[in-house]
């Protein structure tokens, strides 16, 4: 040990710098927010609890394509269909196991239609499991409370690529006629 | 030997085969769209061009053949380019509507463009247009989606021999179509939709109820509705059955499957489904547990054993119940209850036909392979239309007769209209003196001097008929069986299919007699036409009154005794009622209790009546099913048995080779074998098993044509004839094979009468199909089939409803006209429930093969009122 | 010069028999059958006959292949589906001369020892089939025609058979598959017909010019026969013209006449003395030839190194005023609607084609749209299963090459 170390020690200097520091940061403004009194808005592209887009008239924009339940890595969405009486497809089921979710957006990416979204809502505490598996209702509603309107629009604008353009523009698609009338 | 060199790589072959294959071969990717490995070339899609030095331009690699020497390069710029744009093409009329597509996830234009293709098109003016047409009630046509490659149409024509669907327009326009542009009008085989590569053909079964990546299983099992034992599988998400497909180039079938076996199972979901057992109280059936039925099926079988003797107890198995079942049904049968009264509607045509057979060649003389139709040099089919009975057999012999081989048949025979050599058509129940003119000419041409094996000196005393006799009774004109013969005698491995109208007559055993002895002349294969899955279980498991497992005669000591060992239950050694027997005693009272297992006795044999009558004697009547079927309508105990799919198990085919069917799906019931046993432990018998191993280690202990088989070799590649057993060797028997008479054969059928012939529907071949959605959707009602003088005659025209009766009863149904049928008789299906040719039909009992009589059912007919 | 295939046009009763014999027809055919039939082929070889119908392969090498073929029956087939736009030089032998057509065919028929004989004709002439099915009544009441031909034993049977209006028919294995019942789609080769054709037996397709083409060379012998025209491809060659001349028609001319003399000497030149634009040389699928270039000689030979063919020897005249962008949308859509639809290239690559080219001539073309056109085209070109889609492609790349100008104008408009 030298003898700087030894003076180090014996005059406390580690211990002063460090009360110096706090004393500084009386003065400073506090980092810590008071969650959940004082909330953060969230960043845009926030990925937060799941919902399926809601056509202006009412239903669901998904055609079950099952591409969002064939990429998603916790194999936690679960597309069941059938047969229309005028031989469309229909949605019966639409589930997603929020509880099992890791969150990463992939089944907004696969989604050739922009029908389902992650909101930036993130409180879905719930007490049972069962809340946290969502139906198509449940997913509906999602939309109608966090992403209804402009909002919802925005976040395709800014956050939806599909790859090809051939769906984005199907307006002279017999079968998509059927199906998307939002074009 | 020719070397070529592809990519770099030199690849050596000894047959000419196209580039394609060489590649293939050599594991080099070249991708196809319009290729198929069960088609012949196209050439359309382009899609497999490849560059080849010294020819300027790009080849096809499916048709263009290797030669020595040819160097080949499928990856370079050039090929690349033109693949792509091939692609593009493609697409520009191809709806890119993948996500709502049940094709996608497995449709090859897909793949291709994901893999090869652009990731943008550049074409923008308005895509072709095309309504999606639902005319047909099981497939479903989207003809935007059709990339013309015409794998449809050469299925269709070559492979199936149906030709019912083309294509039509030209251009960008061209598109797949029946000709009638609505609805199918053919076979639905539904082999098409299996070879298209896009989803333009479909199925409607499971229109837009799965996508392809949510299938978590793929069950391997065997088709079963008839005793060829095509390869399936069956798709499973979840708990819940997808659909049953074949896959392409596997099994005996080679992924080709008929109507029944593409459309037909969804009987296993059907809502006459049994779901827990019955009991019959107070003239009704009611629901009960298992517990209840087990111990009032046992008390009630006890106190029959006890009060009547066990001779008052039968025993009918059903062709659909796997061996394990069978096997445990008639030890049940045998050693628990005591009786020897045990059999199933196999002895009815396709046991007997294989007994006799087997007297004079040797045991497994039926055991040919399917395959082997189409390699051998002649094909003589007899007593029935294979491509209705066991369609996929039936397209061997189109395929045969496409490749130039001579085929020749006898009888009605709709499905091979269009191909047969020669079509001899004899007048109805004289095909006896057709085959001894046959015979006769063969001698002759053969050179046939007689010889000194019993069975020759037999084949010579045979007298002959004169052609003109011949010409009068058959109504045949001489030069056709002058050919036929020709035809004959130059075949040097031929197979002779054998259908059980033959065997059905008051002749049945000369006709069979005379069968054996075309057979020995021209060294025939013998194929026996089984419309059951496991017809041949039934006979190798034991389920015959007189034989033991193993097809052991049950009288033979040593047999008995090695059962009785290894078994543990004593048994009787005389021979116990047959099913004509059972029926017939059940009616005069002396039977008094019957288990049926897995069959619609009161359906699928002729006089329903009758029948009826006698199941409506009995004390006690059980049905295991898993169908509420007439028969079980009938009965005092009915439990439910799981259905194919729900279960594991194994069938025996018709060329005697077992394959093993998987477990798909859970169900309501037990497995029959189960059930069985249960019972059997209330009458203080624990059969003990654990599992189906535990069953067939028994019976390859039992069976010495069983011997050492295990799960492994049934589920693996090829367990086929003799197995790793011993097949039973015993003298030639020509025991009740007297030479007939064939003065006694000289019946001219009456021209006057009207005669009721049962018609084997390829849609409804028994009872099972009609509960089925999809062919009931397909094929709705029962039709008879009249000539047209005789339509004229009775003054109906298709459509109109026709009344047949006989003195067993009547029926109404509509008609529909057949000009290759003969003008005094009537074909009658036996297909929906109380409209069936076996409610009117009455039968005797041919003494020899012990199968019913089913000829001369003289009917009477006339138009039914018109109907609302 | 005299001519030979169309010797009695002048005639108004020329397709009668009697006419025909006047003129010494069917001379030729007793002649060639005091001849071996090997030595009919060695006659047809010296004279350098080339096939008519566009691709002017030896007429006696197709022969002989059929001919060194074990399979019997033979048969024969005349292709008289003269689908090609402006081509109409078949019609005048059909209409007029059809006993020439039938005699050069029963040469034919002896010299393969060909049984039986289809006509397969082009299902929008029904004047013709009548002509021909009534000439082949007076050839059998001759004795030229059935089971024994001028009492020689020699046999051949020929029947009419109308095509329903498609033009891939005239793709000789097309016209097969289509004589035989089925859908007209051009087949794999090979094998090719004259091994396995007609009902998988060797058979000879050939164009009613070069059957036409055979009485002559009897008559002349194949020596004299090859001193007409061109040395390497010989014979007279029937021209139609068509389009701005002031004489439109078909002209039985020497092969090797060239542009030039067919447009301004045999047909008076152009229509109003406008100035020529362009020349379509043989029927719409050879290339177009500017107007500088019209002093090729018309014969197979030649008119690949003015990088054009002589096709049909279908000539198409297009003066100053044309507006050549509209021909080619025009005859595109042509390909577009004959497409057989059994390839991907021809059956959706032509109909694109044709989209963009109507967009350029509406005025609504795209700046890239003359480079996406040419690509499509190259894409098409070599990669279709016959050579229709090439037609098409060659059309498209050939417009382009010669007048792009016009195609940019309509652009940059």
């Amino acid at each position: 040990m030298t003898i700087k170390g030894l003076a180090k020690k014996i005059f406390l200097i580690e211990i002063l710098k460090g009360m110096a520091l706090t004393l500084k940061m009386m003065f400073t403004h506090a980092v810590t927010r008071q969650y959940p009194e004082e909330k953060r808005e969230p960043f845009p592209g926030f990925r937060g609890l799941h919902a399926l887009v809601r056509k202006e008239d009412g239903t669901a924009r998904c055609v079950g394509c099952g591409l969002c339940a064939a990429i998603c890595p916790s194999q936690c969405i679960h597309v069941y269909t059938s047969e229309g009486v005028s031989h469309e497809k229909i949605v019966d089921r639409y589930e997603i196991e929020v509880s099992r979710c890791v969150y990463c957006a992939f089944c907004v990416e696969a989604c050739p239609f922009r029908a389902v979204v992650l909101t930036d809502h993130f409180e879905y505490a719930a007490y049972t499991r069962d809340d946290l598996y969502m139906g198509k209702e449940k997913l509906l509603s999602n939309w109608d409370r966090f992403m209804a309107g402009k909002k919802g629009n925005e976040y395709f604008e800014k956050f939806w690529h599909p790859l090809s353009s051939d769906f984005s523009a199907s307006g002279n698609q017999a079968i998509f006629k059927k199906i998307n009338s939002e074009g | 030997m020719i070397t070529v060199t592809i990519n770099g790589k030199k690849i050596t072959l000894e047959k000419q085969v196209t580039v394609l294959e060489a590649a293939r071969s050599a594991g080099i990717k070249i991708p196809t769209l319009c290729h198929h490995e069960t088609l012949e070339a196209f050439g359309g899609c382009r899609l497999c061009l490849v560059e080849i030095e010294k020819i300027p331009k790009l080849q096809t690699s499916c048709t263009i053949y290797i030669t020595d020497g040819m160097v080949v390069h499928s990856e370079t710029e050039r090929v690349v380019n033109a693949r792509k744009a091939m692609l593009e093409f493609l697409l520009i009329n191809h709806p890119l509507d993948c996500p709502y597509c049940d094709k996608a996830g497995e449709c090859d234009l897909q793949d291709l463009a994901a893999k090869y293709g652009p990731t943008t098109g550049r074409f923008a003016e308005g895509k072709r247009t095309h309504p999606e047409s639902y005319d047909d009630p099981v497939i479903v046509r989207n003809m935007e989606r059709c990339i013309s490659c015409t794998r449809c149409v050469r299925m269709c024509d070559k492979v199936q021999g149906a030709s019912a669907i083309s294509m039509v327009n030209r251009t960008s326009k061209t598109f797949v179509e029946p000709f009638s542009g609505k609805r199918y009008d053919c076979e639905y085989c539904g082999n098409c939709l299996s070879v298209c590569p896009v989803g333009a053909i479909m199925s409607r079964m499971y229109k837009h109820k799965y996508r392809p990546w949510y299938i978590d299983k793929n069950i391997n099992t065997i088709c079963s509705y008839c005793g060829v034992g095509c390869s399936v599988t069956a798709q499973v998400k979840g708990d819940s059955l997808v659909r049953v497909v074949p896959e392409m180039g596997k099994g005996l079938n080679k992924g080709l499957l008929c109507v029944r076996g593409r459309f037909g199972y969804d009987y296993v979901n059907s809502s006459a489904r049994l779901k827990t057992p019955l009991i019959r109280r107070n003239g009704e059936l009611q629901q009960v547990t298992w517990s209840e039925a087990f111990k009032y099926a046992a008390d009630r079988l006890r106190d029959i054993k006890e009060r009547y003797g066990s001779e008052a107890i039968a025993g009918i198995a059903g062709g659909r119940c796997a061996n394990e079942d069978i096997y445990i049904f008639q030890k049940f049968i045998r050693g628990v209850l005591g009786s020897n009264n045990i059999d199933s509607i196999a002895n009815f045509s396709y046991a007997p036909a294989q007994r006799f057979f087997e007297r004079i060649f040797g045991q497994g003389v039926t055991a040919n392979s399917i395959q082997g139709i189409s390699n051998s040099d002649g094909i003589f089919v007899v007593g029935g239309d294979p491509t209705s009975i066991n369609p996929i057999l039936g397209l061997q012999i189109r395929a045969a007769y496409q490749q130039g081989i001579p085929v020749i048949t006898v009888g009605d025979t709709p499905g091979l209209k269009r191909f047969a050599t020669c079509m001899l058509k004899p007048n109805p129940f004289t095909e006896t003196a057709l085959l001894v003119s046959l015979l006769s000419e063969l001698k002759v041409k053969k050179q046939f001097l007689g010889g000194n094996s019993s069975f020759e000196r037999l084949i010579n005393n045979i007298s002959a008929l004169s052609m003109k006799e011949v010409e009068d009774i058959c109504g045949l004109p001489t030069d056709n069986i002058a050919s036929a013969v020709n035809m004959l005698s130059n075949m040097t491995n031929p197979s002779i299919v054998i259908g059980k109208d033959i065997l059905q007559r008051t002749d049945g055993h000369i006709n069979l007699l005379l069968l054996s002895a075309i057979m020995y002349l021209i060294n025939g294969r013998v194929y026996l036409l089984s419309e059951f899955p496991n017809e041949q279980g039934l006979v190798d498991m034991g389920c015959l009154p007189d034989m033991l497992p193993g097809g052991r005669p049950i009288e033979i000591e040593s047999f008995k005794k090695r059962y009785e060992e290894i078994v543990g239950l004593n048994i009787s050694s005389t021979h116990g009622l047959s099913l004509s027997g059972i029926i017939e005693n059940a009616y005069t009272g002396k039977i008094k209790a019957i288990q049926i297992i897995g069959e619609n006795v009161l359906s699928n044999i002729p006089d329903s009546n009758y029948v009826g009558k006698a199941f409506s004697n009995l004390e006690l009547l059980i049905v295991q099913d898993s169908l509420m079927t007439e028969t079980a309508g009938l009965a005092h105990v009915v439990l439910p048995s799981l259905s194919w799919l729900e279960r594991k198990g194994s069938y025996t085919n018709l060329e005697r080779r077992m394959q093993f069917m998987g477990k798909a799906v859970e169900g309501d019931g037990l497995e029959d074998w189960r059930i069985i046993s249960e019972i059997s432990k209330m009458l203080s018998f624990d059969m003990g098993y654990k599992g189906l191993e535990d069953i067939l280690s028994e019976i390859a202990r039992v069976s010495p044509l069983h011997k050492d088989i295990t799960y492994n070799d049934i589920s693996g590649d090829e367990c086929i004839w003799p197995y790793k057993g011993e097949p039973l060797r015993h003298g030639v028997s020509l025991e009740g094979m007297d030479v007939p008479d064939i003065g006694s054969l000289l019946k001219k059928p009456a021209k006057d009468r009207v005669y009721a012939v049962f018609d084997k529907e390829l849609f409804h071949p028994d009872s099972l199909s009609r509960k089925s959605a999809a062919i009931s959707s397909i094929s709705p009602e029962p039709c008879s089939r009249v000539n047209r003088a005789l339509a004229d005659r009775l003054s109906v025209s298709e459509g109109d409803y026709l009344n047949i009766s006989t003195d067993a009863g009547s029926i109404e149904m509509a008609v529909k006209i057949d000009e290759d049928i003969p003008e005094n008789v009537v074909m009658i299906p036996n297909n929906f429930e109380g409209k069936g040719i076996f409610n009117i039909m009455q039968w005797k009992l041919n003494p020899v093969l012990k199968c019913p009589v089913l000829d001369g059912n003289e009917v009477k007919l006339k138009k039914a009122e018109a109907r609302s | 010069m005299k001519r030979a295939l169309l010797r009695n046009i002048d005639n108004t009763n020329s397709a009668d028999i009697n006419e025909y014999i006047k003129i010494s027809g069917y001379a030729s055919l007793l002649k060639a059958l005091e001849m071996k039939p090997s030595d009919v082929i060695d006659e047809v070889k010296t004279s350098g006959l080339r096939g008519r119908g566009g691709a002017g392969f030896p007429t006696a090498t197709k022969w002989a292949f059929a001919s060194m073929d074990p399979k019997f029956p033979k048969y024969l087939i005349c292709n008289a589906d003269e689908g090609e736009p402006g081509t109409f030089k078949d019609r005048p032998i059909l209409e007029k001369n059809p006993h020439q057509l039938i005699e050069g065919m029963i040469i034919s028929a002896y010299a393969l020892s060909a049984e039986y004989g289809y006509i397969y004709l082009r299902g929008e002439y029904p004047n013709a089939c009548n002509i021909l099915n009534n000439a082949i009544k007076q050839a059998y009441g001759k004795g030229y025609l059935g089971d024994n031909i001028s009492g020689k034993g020699v046999r051949f049977h020929l029947h009419v058979h109308q095509g329903a209006g498609a033009y891939i028919c005239g793709e000789e294995t097309a016209l097969i598959d289509s004589l035989e019942g089925k859908r007209g789609q051009p087949r794999i080769k090979p094998p090719f017909p004259v091994n396995e054709g007609f009902l998988s037996r060797p058979t000879i397709v050939n164009n009613v010019e070069t059957f036409a083409n055979i009485p002559y060379i009897m008559e002349i012998g194949g020596e004299q026969y090859a001193k007409i025209g061109s040395p390497q491809c010989p014979g007279p060659k029937l021209f139609s013209v068509s389009g701005h001349v002031k004489t439109p028609g078909v002209y039985e001319l020497p092969m090797g006449t060239t542009l030039r003399e067919i447009i301004y000497t045999h047909c008076g030149g152009i229509k109003d003395d406008k100035k020529l634009k362009a020349v379509i040389p043989g029927g719409i699928s050879t290339p177009i030839l500017p107007a500088d270039k019209i002093d090729c000689p018309m014969d197979f030979v030649s008119m690949p190194r003015y990088g054009s063919m002589l096709g049909s020897g279908a000539v198409m005249v297009f003066d100053e005023s044309t507006d050549l962008v509209k021909v080619c949308l025009r005859a595109i859509k042509f390909f577009e609607h004959e497409s057989c639809g059994k390839c991907t290239p021809c059956r959706e690559g032509v109909g694109w084609m044709r989209a963009i080219l109507k967009r350029i001539c509406d005025y609504n073309g795209r700046e890239t749209d003359i480079e996406h056109l040419l690509e499509v085209s190259e894409n098409i070109s070599g990669n279709t299963f016959c050579p229709l889609g090439d037609g098409a492609a060659t059309v498209v790349q050939n417009f382009i090459k010669h007048f792009r100008g016009e195609f940019e104008s309509k652009i940059k408009i």
